[in-house]
């Protein structure tokens, strides 16, 4: 091996060399230390290499918790309960295929919907992106969930149904020449489209949706014939099934509704009561306001949301107020 | 017992032995999972998954000379060729967006001591890379696969192993040269002499 011609990168990957530096042994530390002495002018590439072992060596991942490896341990012990039957005689073999067959009808209407659908969840102070199989993008805000039907390969429909709050940035899909519908279901509406991007919320008992570019179908649940709501960029829609109430408005700017997918609220004149019920439905924790007149109050500005403890302390920077936090409750009173 | 014994037991239908197996590559093939994904339950479910069919099938299975680097593959399989991947790859999604540190977690990352800090940046360092470069750095340092096997495991050829090698290397070197600070503290660490 001719050492001289070597770059750092190449020491690097030598395995030689990458081995004395992790776990030297007495024969590579004369063979290296000899080496360089031979050749000072190389202090400085063996350095660099060193350290590109050494980074390269770094274990950046973090690692499972106790907990889940004995989650994964215990789905496995559940999944090796389903044994495969080697049956010797053919009379048998006919008897077991004849009753099994039978339970498969049985059980296939009840398997039917578990099967044939996923389920996407995510906790409190969590948000996840999901890159659906058609290349639609989904941003799944804390504490919601999205099940995706399985059967896009076979279905007309492109079918999710929703919980909680997403951002859905739809790509078109044609089938055979036509355009093949996205719909989103919710519990009070079911927004169709074929290539757009938008926002549900389903929180507080009615579903909110506010379109931010292309054209969207709304169809409301439990009001009849004339259901069917047709959006442009920056409408918002408000509906819920139980009181019948429909409420449409037109944003001049939408992107503060969207904020949340960046990690950030956009507040703009936002009452302390609608941010402590954000604080609430986002992060799993219970809030009180001690004064009245505090709730309110309206506020303008950008917080992050990463994590709680910097929402808050950004909230008492712009606001007249403390926030305590005691285990899984927060109280609000004026500073 | 080493690997081969282990594995053989396990083919027999030894709980135990199997067992053995989980939890001794159950942390690798985890983070090897993420660097592939940054989907924790799909990489959760791949696991799961693969050592569930690994004992049903277990009859059916060969000898092995390396049990990591068959778990690896079939891992690696597994994960891709899930229609749901979000690929770490995919432009514009961050994977450090998805990280999102609990506030008792962010307390504990202020409290470690410096060189835990040390270790933190030099890991950075390597998440810059590009996931790819991150995989075979994984593969190569971090679990002390051949070139060969990283060919087999990755579904490529020796030679474009050999390349996002010397790439990752490169890049690595122009990452660190960012951190001089951190270069010269283990400069410092380092003694040749007496």
């Amino acid at each position: 091996m001719n050492y001289l011609l070597f770059e750092p990168e190449d020491f690097a990957l030598d395995e030689f060399f990458y081995r004395w530096v992790l776990e030297p042994t007495p024969e590579s530390e004369t063979f290296w230390r000899n080496w360089l002495n031979d050749n000072p002018g190389k202090n400085k590439d063996i350095e660099i290499a060193r350290q590109l072992v050494l980074v390269a060596t770094c274990d950046d991942e973090i690692s499972p918790s106790q907990y889940t490896v004995d989650k994964i341990w215990e789905g496995i012990q559940n999944g090796k309960e389903t044994k495969i039957y080697v049956f010797q005689s053919t009379k048998f073999w006919m008897k077991a295929a004849a009753a099994v067959a039978i339970l498969c009808v049985a059980f296939t209407g009840y398997f039917y919907k578990r099967v044939q659908s996923q389920t996407y969840r995510t906790a409190f102070g969590e948000s996840r992106r999901l890159l659906l199989p058609d290349g639609s993008l989904v941003t799944l805000n804390a504490n919601s969930n999205l099940r995706v039907s399985d059967r896009w390969g076979v279905a007309k429909e492109r079918e999710v149904w929703m919980e909680g709050e997403a951002f859905f940035s739809v790509s078109k899909l044609k089938k055979s020449g036509i355009p093949v519908k996205f719909v989103v279901h919710t519990p009070d509406l079911n927004v169709e489209v074929k290539g757009t991007e938008f926002n549900v919320n389903t929180r507080k008992s009615q579903t909110q949706v506010v379109l931010s570019e292309g054209s969207v179908n709304l169809y409301l649940c439990g009001i009849g014939e004339k259901n069917e709501i047709r959006m442009k960029p920056g409408d918002l829609v408000d509906f819920s099934q139980n009181n019948k109430k429909l409420f449409v408005r037109h944003l001049k700017d939408a992107t503060p509704v969207f904020s949340w997918k960046n990690n950030r609220w956009t507040l703009n004149n936002t009452s302390l009561e609608e941010i402590s019920n954000l604080i609430r439905e986002t992060y799993g924790v219970t809030v009180t306001i001690e004064e009245d007149s505090l709730r309110r109050q309206k506020f303008c500005g950008v917080v992050p949301t990463d994590n709680m403890d910097d929402l808050l302390s950004s909230l008492e920077s712009i606001l007249p107020i403390t926030i305590l936090h005691h285990e899984n409750h927060l109280t609000i009173r004026n500073r | 017992m080493n690997d081969v014994d282990l594995w053989r037991s396990f083919r027999s239908g030894d709980d135990h032995a199997f067992s053995m197996l989980y939890q001794t590559y159950i942390e690798v093939l985890y983070k090897y999972g993420h660097k592939l994904t940054i989907d924790s339950e799909l990489v959760e479910d791949a696991i799961q998954d693969m050592f569930i069919e690994l004992w049903n099938s277990r009859q059916r299975l060969s000898d092995t000379d390396s049990v990591k680097f068959y778990l690896f593959r079939v891992l690696r399989r597994k994960i891709t060729q899930n229609p749901l991947v979000r690929k770490t790859t995919d432009c514009g999604i961050e994977a450090v967006e998805q990280k999102f540190f609990s506030g008792s977690a962010e307390s504990q990352l202020i409290a470690t001591e410096s060189e835990g800090t040390r270790k933190k940046m030099l890991s950075r360092a390597l998440l810059q890379l590009p996931p790819r470069q991150q995989e075979v750095v994984n593969l190569r340092f971090f679990n002390e696969f051949n070139h060969q096997q990283i060919a087999d495991i990755m579904n490529i050829s020796i030679q474009s192993v050999h390349n996002t090698l010397q790439k990752s290397m490169k890049g690595l070197r122009e990452i660190l040269s960012d951190y001089a600070e951190i270069i010269l503290c283990a400069v410092t660490l380092l003694c040749f002499g007496k």
